[in-house]
């Protein structure tokens, strides 16, 4: 199967039964991306399909063919950090780190449709991602920050 | 005026997070790294007739699968030197729950494990499960354990005064039962490690977990390991809250390292991790409370019932701090409650955030609340009337000294909460309550915590970088900053010039575990005491070099100077550069030992209030508001200080509205994340504020005190009782979903 | 996760053709939030996926003047935002806006919430509200079929050997017509229906001329409240009738206790909810919940 991720093109072959998540972890390495459930009820494999944040857990990996994967190995260039990942840092939104990932892609979709979220659209954008340790509020506040550009 | 503490000095370890490239346990890939897989028990209560692995030896790929028989060493292992947990059970025992394991498979694929794991033949004798603690107390219960009559783990007491006398001079008296769920963690990274044993023969376990030395411990005393070959290394932890505090699936990965020859990883899926990692002890606490009409306390009596499932891991002190927290912030001097901790074949029970404080908060505050409403007085000028005064001394003996800040959280509250809202409609009813507690912290005195004392290493190196190595574990919330802070401040240098190395068993002195929101306190004295002798080991070469006094040099911006005369000064690193080249030792431990021979805990005051808005005719609840304010003592880094106190709410919020870990007959009927449902981020507050005052600890590093638990406790039953005001009825379901809330709305109805 | 194979059709006769042969062993793929769950767990086993997305026309959202079509394979994310279903059936977008989350809604699909028939499934009670009718194409060619027929309980679907959803019909609401749902779950998102309820009332001249009343996730399938609907019927709204007809609903309700509700709290939910989805109906204002 053909898919583009992080803008490179990739060739591989997978069983049809494999998940993106697992093809995205263990055939390209790329272990940014993580698994919470395998279930689809925690968000922490959240990437951008065609620019769409979904559930890599619930995409097969042949599903992809022909579309472009964003994953959080994508988001920062070569010398800088995304604004999101810095407000990240700065607001206090990374604790232990492992729903980071799926925060930044559902926060980049987020910005790229709503680029003025109100706070409760930021709370939707982000629902379908579980964080255990940081109750959300410093999360919403970096988001909120790069939105009014004071990130 | 300090350079860093008091200051949100952004985390080491972020850019790491942000950009997807730390590494956690799952991420491991080792060369030649095989799989394993846990087979676990089917049964909650069967006894193990016998276990046929050929089936699962014939699938290629697979490289052993190992039963009790293969194991080095005892097989057994528990906290506390109870050593009756089994790595493996041995066919002809009874399983105990269903987080027992049977068998271990190491494969070349987690597909080809998972495969092997559901061929191994297992034949089971299903026994009926011990499924409640009351249960467990009859008669006629089996023993979970030969040696424990009755299914009883422990009974622990906690008496003060003369609790018939007290009774006797009440003039009304409340006595309710309540029931505190069985919180699950759900840490967003499932357990998982990573083990191998290097060519020198030493094993090495790569995994998140809250107690390397622990670990260290129990793969010693099940697997007969030599405790100086074995090596605990924590890897970034993906959350812990006490579920990965006792030793997970560290002992059954170092057997499948040991005895398979290869470097094994092991990840748990999630529904796995939900039934087999210790959760919240579940709770029957009935509790009753004796007052003058003038609203004084004078008595208080329960008895607290925890369910400790099938091993007693933290049972006896989880259930020492529920009874002996129920007195929370407020003067009762006659007090009498046992505790008791019984064994069932439910799910594992262990260390959770709060550590049996929030159990103990949800009974005392509903009842409290109970009591104002008997009494007819506003239940928050009957919290004022029994605080704690200070100069009063806590009843519970095992509390230091600690300024009682309650009055000062009082008027902080009054300011952020304002004036209680109007109701938006017709059918709606706002409704308002506030609680208080005294959370606990360790500070380096309960034995079993530090095993009374604990390490950490600061090395100046000659170029002037510095490293601290302290054997403290980063769950998330900030330890490494922290000590880098602390490191830096004393050293008076850049917080960049400090990397702080954590949690590794034969780098790290011994530091105990991560638990007790213990760590700033402990590790950061500790790390003062290094800095401390390693400031006098500059400042003596300094003071040759600037022929000066040793008393009269002091460390500020980056150098050594002399007090009086700030340019006379040599440069931190030219000094480090100095003490090396004369053979000066700048590597020094610091070993930090609580300053009395008691056994007691720190302790601090908070305050939580809630505002929310019933719908009178759906019982809909929206949370219009939610305060937490809490004394933190000196707060060193505020950005990561809110951080615990938004988790921790946000924590106390799940288990007042929506947490609860079921169990029927010992199986779990929340069996993924879709069942067991923690809050999203619609499901906070319209307002969640956030409050802090700081009142010095006397003996924390900077003033400092242990909050990393502490706001969970009473937001809990803050919920609960605000439902309740707006409602007019009483509300004793934790958690509390609609459908209590309408059976509430027509009890108030019919009444 | 069991192996199977995967076949990506890229016309509907393949598709159809391709599943006849299966038989049992083959299963439908969409979007898999729920498909791909159930095979990790181990409830379903097909040796064959067909995944619906190569197949040309199952995406499409069309205005038919008195109607919506549907496509099967159109998203719930696209039923939310569609100016065209928020105009037409507004109560289908209300549900589909709450479904999982927008991870979910990406992928799920209105086809395969419908097939999948659980008695949760909250693309149902709006759609039945409607009188939504299903196209289904198979071996012997095209039927409609009433979704109410369609669904036969839980997880149990009217589906020939063969046979593919492949357009959902739904009447557009009339001027005059109001129609709502609502969800109640034990979260704000991500949760499954502890009860769901969706109303469409016809009101004119101050009459409530006919009234829907459907009942999610309290019966083995999304049930219409008769007895509450005949109550209404050609009566005007006042405080007493509306509460007798709430209370009809919830006697028509087939709840079971589950691990997330009591039988008895979901009765008392469904009186309490329908009295107030009957309030905002007659009052013909979106209350916020």
């Amino acid at each position: 199967m053909r898919v583009t991720v992080n803008g490179t093109p990739h060739e591989l072959n997978v069983a049809p039964h494999r998940s993106l998540l697992d093809m995205l972890r263990e055939d390209l390495g790329l272990t940014g991306t993580k698994k919470g459930c395998d279930a689809g009820d925690c968000g922490a494999c959240t990437v951008l399909l065609d620019g769409v944040p979904v559930n890599a857990c619930l995409v097969l990996a042949v599903q992809a063919e022909g579309r472009a994967v964003l994953t959080i190995e994508g988001v920062a260039t070569e010398d800088r950090l995304h604004p999101l990942q810095e407000a990240f840092v700065r607001y206090g939104a990374v604790q232990c780190g492992f729903c980071t990932p799926g925060m930044v892609m559902s926060a980049i979709a987020l910005l790229n449709e709503t680029p003025q979220p109100s706070r409760t659209e930021i709370q939707d954008a982000l629902a379908g991602n579980l964080c255990r340790c940081t109750g959300y509020v410093q999360i919403i506040d970096a988001i909120e920050a790069v939105a009014k550009g004071t990130g | 005026m300090m350079r860093h503490i008091g200051r949100s000095v952004e985390r080491a370890d972020a850019w790491g997070k942000v950009t997807g490239q730390t590494k956690y346990a799952g991420d491991l890939q080792l060369p030649r790294q095989h799989h394993g897989r846990i087979l676990f028990s089917a049964h909650p209560r069967a006894r193990l007739v016998a276990i046929d692995t050929a089936p699962a030896l014939a699938i290629p790929g697979v490289r052993k699968v190992i039963t009790a028989g293969d194991l080095p060493g005892s097989n057994r292992y528990g906290y506390n030197s109870v050593l009756h947990r089994p790595v493996l059970v041995p066919p002809g025992e009874e399983t105990r729950f269903v987080g027992d394991a049977i068998a271990l498979v190491v494969a070349e694929s987690e597909a080809i494990a998972r495969r092997a794991a559901k061929a191994i033949f297992v034949n089971y004798d299903p026994l009926p499960a011990v499924s409640s603690p009351r249960q467990a107390m009859l008669p006629d219960a089996p023993r979970i354990h030969a040696a424990a009559e009755g299914n009883c783990c422990c009974r622990r007491e906690f008496a003060h005064g003369d609790v018939a006398a007290g009774f006797r001079g009440a003039e009304v008296i409340v006595e309710q039962t309540y029931f505190t769920p069985r919180q699950e963690h759900a840490f967003l990274e499932t357990e998982a490690g990573v083990a191998f044993v290097d060519d020198t023969g030493v094993l090495q376990i790569l995994s998140c977990l809250q107690d390397p030395y622990g670990v260290a411990e129990d793969i010693h005393q099940a697997l007969g390991i030599p405790k100086s070959r074995i090596r605990v290394k924590v890897t970034p932890v993906g959350g812990g809250f006490g579920g990965k505090l006792d030793t997970t699936l560290q002992v059954h990965l170092a057997a499948m390292a040991w005895l398979s020859g290869v470097p094994v990883r092991l990840v748990l899926d999630r529904e796995d991790s939900l039934f087999f990692h210790a959760k919240r002890h579940p709770m029957e606490i009935r509790l009753r409370l004796g007052a003058r009409r003038d609203g004084t306390i004078q008595a208080m009596e329960g008895e607290v019932i925890a369910d400790a499932g099938p091993y007693s891991g933290r049972t006896f002190e989880v259930v020492g701090l529920t009874i002996s927290a129920l007195t929370g912030p407020y003067r009762i001097n006659n007090v009498g409650v046992v505790g008791l901790g019984i064994y069932t074949n439910n799910l594992d029970s262990g260390a959770f955030r709060g550590f049996g404080a929030p159990q103990a908060a949800i009974a005392r505050e509903l009842l409290i609340e109970k009591l104002a409403r008997a009494l007819d007085v506003e239940p928050v000028e009957l919290r004022r009337r029994n605080f704690l005064q200070p100069g009063d001394r806590p009843v519970s003996a095992m509390l230091g000294d600690s300024p009682n800040s309650l009055a000062e959280l009082d008027a902080r509250l009054q300011e952020l909460l304002g004036p209680k809202p109007p109701a938006s409609g017709p059918s709606k009813r706002v409704g308002r309550a506030i609680s208080f507690d005294m959370p606990v912290f360790d500070v380096g005195a309960i034995p079993v915590l530090g095993k009374s004392g604990v390490g950490a290493t600061v090395e100046i190196h000659s170029d002037g970088s510095v490293s601290t190595h302290a054997g403290g574990v980063e769950l998330g919330q900030g330890v490494a900053t922290v000590l880098a802070q602390i490191t830096a401040e004393d050293l008076a240098i850049d917080v960049n010039q400090v990397r702080v190395e954590l949690s590794d068993t034969w780098t790290c002195p011994r530091a105990g575990r991560t638990s007790a929101s213990r760590l700033t306190y402990v590790l950061g004295n500790a790390v003062l005491l290094a800095t401390g002798a390693l400031r006098a080991t500059l400042i003596a070469r300094a003071a040759e070099r600037l022929q000066a006094r040793p008393d009269q040099l002091v460390l500020r911006d980056g150098a050594v100077q002399l007090a009086e005369e700030p340019d006379r000064a040599i440069a931190f690193a030219e000094i480090a550069r100095t003490c090396s080249d004369r053979g000066d030792n700048l590597r020094e431990e610091g070993w930090y030992r609580y300053p009395e021979d008691r056994y007691i805990y720190g302790h601090t005051f908070m305050a939580a209030a809630a505002d929310v808005e019933v719908d009178l005719g759906t019982g809909d609840i929206r949370l219009l508001k939610l305060v937490n304010l809490l004394d933190m003592g000196k707060v060193i880094n505020p950005t990561l200080a809110a951080g615990q106190q938004y988790g921790a709410t946000v924590q106390g919020l799940g288990l007042g509205l929506m947490e609860s870990m079921t169990t029927k007959d010992g199986r779990l009927q929340t069996p993924t994340l879709a069942e067991y449902l923690i809050p999203t981020a619609l499901d906070l507050p319209e307002a969640l504020i956030l409050g802090s005052i700081e009142t010095p600890y006397p003996t924390g590093p900077y003033g400092a005190k242990g909050i990393g638990e502490a706001a969970l406790n009473c937001t809990t039953p803050t919920l609960l009782n605000a439902v309740a005001d707006a409602v007019g009825a009483e509300i004793c379901q934790v958690p509390l979903l609609q459908e209590h809330v309408l059976a509430a709305i027509m009890r108030h109805e019919d009444d | 996760m069991t192996a199977f194979e995967y076949v990506k059709p890229a016309s509907l006769e393949q598709l159809i053709s391709g599943l006849l042969k299966a038989g049992r062993s083959g299963a439908v793929l969409a979007g898999g939030t729920d498909v791909l769950v159930k095979i990790r767990a181990g409830k379903m086993e097909p040796r064959v996926l067909f995944d619906a997305s190569g197949v040309p026309n199952l995406r499409g959202l069309h205005d038919e003047g008195e109607r919506l079509r549907i496509g099967a394979a159109v998203t719930m994310a696209e039923l939310a935002s569609s100016p065209l279903v928020r105009a037409k059936v507004p109560a289908l977008a209300e549900a589909a806006a709450q479904v999982g989350a927008r991870q979910i809604r990406n992928r799920a699909t209105v086809g395969g919430n419908i097939v999948t028939a659980s008695p949760a499934a909250d693309s149902v009670p709006p759609l039945l509200a409607s009188g939504a009718a299903l196209i289904l194409a198979g071996p012997d060619g095209r039927r409609e079929l009433s979704l109410a027929e369609f669904l036969t309980g839980p997880g149990q679907v009217l589906l020939a050997p063969g046979e593919v959803l492949v357009d959902v019909v739904v009447p557009a609401d009339r001027p005059g017509i109001r129609s709502r749902f609502l969800k109640v779950g034990r979260r704000r998102a991500m949760a499954i229906s502890v009860i769901s309820l969706a109303g469409r009332l016809e009101m004119t001249g101050g009459i409530m001329r006919e009234a829907r009343i459907l009942l999610g996730a309290v019966a083995p399938t999304a049930i219409r409240a008769f007895h509450a609907e005949d109550a209404l019927r050609g009566r005007r709204p006042s405080a007493a009738l509306l509460a007798e007809a709430a209370r009809l609903a919830a006697e028509e309700a087939r709840p079971i206790t589950d691990v997330r509700a009591t039988a008895d709290g979901r009765r008392r939910l469904v009186e309490a909810w329908a009295l107030h989805l009957l309030q905002s109906l007659v009052d013909g204002e979106r209350r916020c919940v």
